[in-house]
């Protein structure tokens, strides 16, 4: 097993054991953003800001609001 | 699966010209071994390998400059340019990474980095990608922090227990590393990428929802929180600021003391080669005195063979002369003896009154031995003159010199290339080192001591204000959900982002914690995996890890093993490396250079049964003190190629070979 199924899986388990209702979809498409920018440094970080909030934008929509 | 294919260099280090190494493709014959002595070049390939790969090299903190990397015999022909291409296949796609650097045209000698121009080629399954595509790409295949994990110097294996130390800031330095190696940079960032855009979406919320006075209040209220944890925060930063300023203090002061000892070991070397000068110049006075008397007296030298003949001669002369003497004293005697016969009638012997012979029998005697007296020459004067011709030739044979002119000459001649050496060395040595002060080291030390408490002091206020923003964040959650329960608050767009962002900030952060553990446990099941099948000892059961990645070892009755030697701490630390590397990217190659420093042949043993299995490749950079026939024989059937590094002609750069010389 490598890492990178580790660190998603602590994600998503922790997602649920909070009980929120955001969905694995929309929980591995923010990891995804994160993960791939994971060496970007904390100067450079407005990118993957605006990538996360376009995502939740979409997700808001799509949940008819 | 990454896997090298090969590297080129041209001028990098002591490898002048152009030279190759291909790596071993096959799953099963996946060793290659370098052999090479100390100082001929080893550490330089794998210096090479992580540059080609991350675009830099550093010795300890210190980044090689590009001069440091260029190679000295290139530098003083003037070819100010080198190279390392790599090729390796990664996920199933073909790499080809190229780093070159030349110097600038506009400079006649370059001196700073400033002065070159490098040039990075990066090429995908044939398609060339840019510099960030190609940074991108790495952090997928092999990020540079794990290369420590799998490119690495044996001998600096004991840096790993400084992890063993909880509190200690190189074992922070390197549980960072570690977890970035791991992935949780990807947590970390996701949590503060969702406090920013939580922080400016309640923003937006408070405005919009600014016609609610209790909402408004509540609001006001997480804006207070807020400001304490923007605070916080700022102090955060201060003493990071304040540990990278001691840190950088630290390392020049540490680098200034290895400059002392630098120094310290330079003075010593001037004095013996001081002693050397003095001896020579002795030697060469001496032989000058032992020259000048040898030419007054080299006539005697050209004489020495005519002389000895005729030494022997007059030696001849005088035994000859001598056995004359004696044969005279001899007839004298008898003659003597056989007057008294003659006169007496009587034996001039026994004193018989019948001698042996008749009067007339002995007056015949003696005139017979009267005429051979005649006929004996017998002249002392004669004799005087051999003794003194004698003695003469035996001084001049004594006072001649026993070596010839030609043979000084030749021993003054190196006497003399061997001062003008040492005469450069001495100046050479002194030109380069600095004034030496003791007491400075005294100094320096304890500067190094306080920096070193001002670190920890700083660490600690580091958690304390950690402690108070975890606090506050709870309070900001609580208020946040109490203003998404107002009935007012659905009035504002935004409310649905604060929900959002607030349970995807607090799910990263928890889950940070909680990928703690989880790697932890993986990293202590496979380091324990690794340290079972590496060391030989049957009551050493497992390894437990701590908070910062250090692993210590738990016997079969589950006590710790406190003291272990080094060669343990050794086999922990490639436990270690071999978990981090498995756990941190997908099987790849393994480097390591010196590997079997404190290691006794049982283990190097188990690592080279180990390693080959864990790795899609282990290329080992040995001396010929790690490699006995047993070894050998060992990972024989493993071994894909071997290379040798050898000294060029010119016996400063070095040369790879295929094949063992």
């Amino acid at each position: 097993m490598n890492s990178d199924d580790l660190v998603l899986k602590s994600f998503l388990a922790t997602a649920k054991n909070k009980g929120g209702n955001l969905s694995d979809e929309i929980l591995i498409e923010i990891y995804n953003i994160e993960k791939k920018h994971q060496f970007t440094d904390a100067e450079n970080r407005s990118g993957p800001c605006r990538e996360i909030e376009k995502a939740i934008q979409t997700y808001i929509e799509k949940q008819g609001g | 699966m990454m896997k090298f294919h090969h590297i080129k260099f041209k001028n990098f280090m002591p490898y002048k010209g152009q030279h190759e190494i291909i790596f071993p493709q096959d799953s099963f014959t996946n060793i290659l071994l370098v052999h090479g002595e100390n100082t001929y070049g080893k550490t330089s390939i794998l210096r090479g390998i992580k540059w080609v790969l991350y675009g830099r090299v550093l010795d300890k903190h210190t980044q090689f400059t590009f001069l440091n990397l260029l190679n000295r015999s290139s530098v003083e022909e003037k070819d100010f340019e080198f190279e390392v291409e790599i090729k390796f296949e990664a996920n199933e796609h073909i790499y080809v990474l190229t780093r070159n650097v030349k110097k600038n045209l506009d400079i006649g000698i370059p001196r700073t980095d400033s002065d070159f121009v490098c040039k990075t080629f990066f090429e995908k399954d044939g398609s060339v990608l840019s510099a960030s595509e190609l940074e991108n790409e790495m952090n997928i295949i092999a990020p540079e922090p794990v290369s420590n994990f799998f490119l690495f110097d044996g001998e600096l294996l004991n840096e790993y227990d400084a992890l063993l130390k909880e509190e200690d800031d190189v074992s922070l330095k390197i549980k960072e590393s570690i977890e970035q190696i791991l992935g949780v940079p990807a947590l970390v960032n996701g949590r503060n990428d969702t406090t920013q855009l939580l922080k400016e979406a309640q923003k937006r919320q408070k405005h919009e929802l600014s016609k609610y006075k209790n909402i408004e209040e509540y609001a006001n209220n997480r804006d207070e929180i807020q400001t304490k944890i923007d605070q916080s925060n700022n102090e955060i930063e201060n003493f990071t600021k304040q540990i990278d300023v001691t840190n950088s203090k630290k390392l020049e002061i540490e680098s200034s003391l290895q400059d002392i000892e630098r120094q310290f070991k330079d003075a010593s070397d001037i004095q013996l080669i001081k002693e050397k000068i003095t001896l020579l110049k002795s030697q060469i006075d001496e032989l000058e005195a032992i020259k000048l008397v040898a030419a007054s007296k080299a006539w005697k030298v050209l004489l020495k063979n005519k002389l000895k003949h005729v030494q022997q001669k007059s030696l001849a002369q005088i035994t000859d002369t001598i056995n004359q003497f004696e044969r005279v004293g001899a007839v004298k005697k008898e003659i003597e003896l056989l007057n008294d016969i003659v006169k007496n009638n009587l034996c001039g012997i026994c004193s018989a009154n019948a001698p042996i012979i008749s009067v007339e029998a002995a007056k015949g005697n003696i005139n017979r031995l009267n005429e051979v007296l005649l006929n004996i020459s017998n002249d002392n004067s004669k004799f005087s003159k051999i003794t003194n011709h004698y003695e003469i030739v035996n001084n001049l044979l004594g006072d001649s010199e026993e070596r010839s002119l030609k043979d000084i000459d030749t021993e003054l001649t190196n006497k003399h290339v061997q001062l003008i050496s040492e005469l450069g060395k001495e100046e050479t040595l002194i030109s380069k080192s600095g004034i030496i002060d003791p007491s400075e080291i005294k100094v320096k030390a304890e500067k190094i001591g306080n920096y070193n408490q001002m670190i920890q002091q700083n660490i600690k206020e580091i958690a304390k204000e950690k402690d108070k923003i975890e606090s506050y964040t709870k309070q900001i959650s609580s208020i946040t959900r109490l203003i998404g329960e107002n009935p007012g608050a659905n009035e504002s767009p935004t409310t649905k982002y604060v929900a959002i962002y607030d349970i995807l900030n607090e799910t990263f952060k928890e889950s940070i914690g909680r990928l703690r553990d989880m790697l932890k446990e993986e990293v202590e099941s496979k380091a324990s995996e690794a340290f079972i099948n590496l060391i030989h000892r049957k009551n050493y059961k497992k390894l437990k890890i701590n908070n910062n990645y250090g692993l210590s070892i738990i016997d079969d009755e589950n006590n710790l093993v406190d003291i272990r030697s080094s060669g343990a701490s050794q086999i922990v630390a490639l436990s270690l490396i071999d978990a981090l590397a498995r756990t941190g990217r997908p099987s790849g190659p393994v480097v390591m250079d010196t590997p079997f420093g404190r290691l006794d042949p049982k283990h190097r043993k188990n690592i080279l049964t180990y390693l080959p299995e864990s790795s899609s490749q282990l290329v080992l950079f040995v001396h010929r003190g790690e490699t006995d026939k047993e070894i050998m024989d060992l990972i024989k059937p493993r071994i894909g190629s071997e290379y040798t590094i050898k000294l060029q002609k010119d016996g400063k750069n070095s040369m790879i070979e295929i094949g063992v010389q």
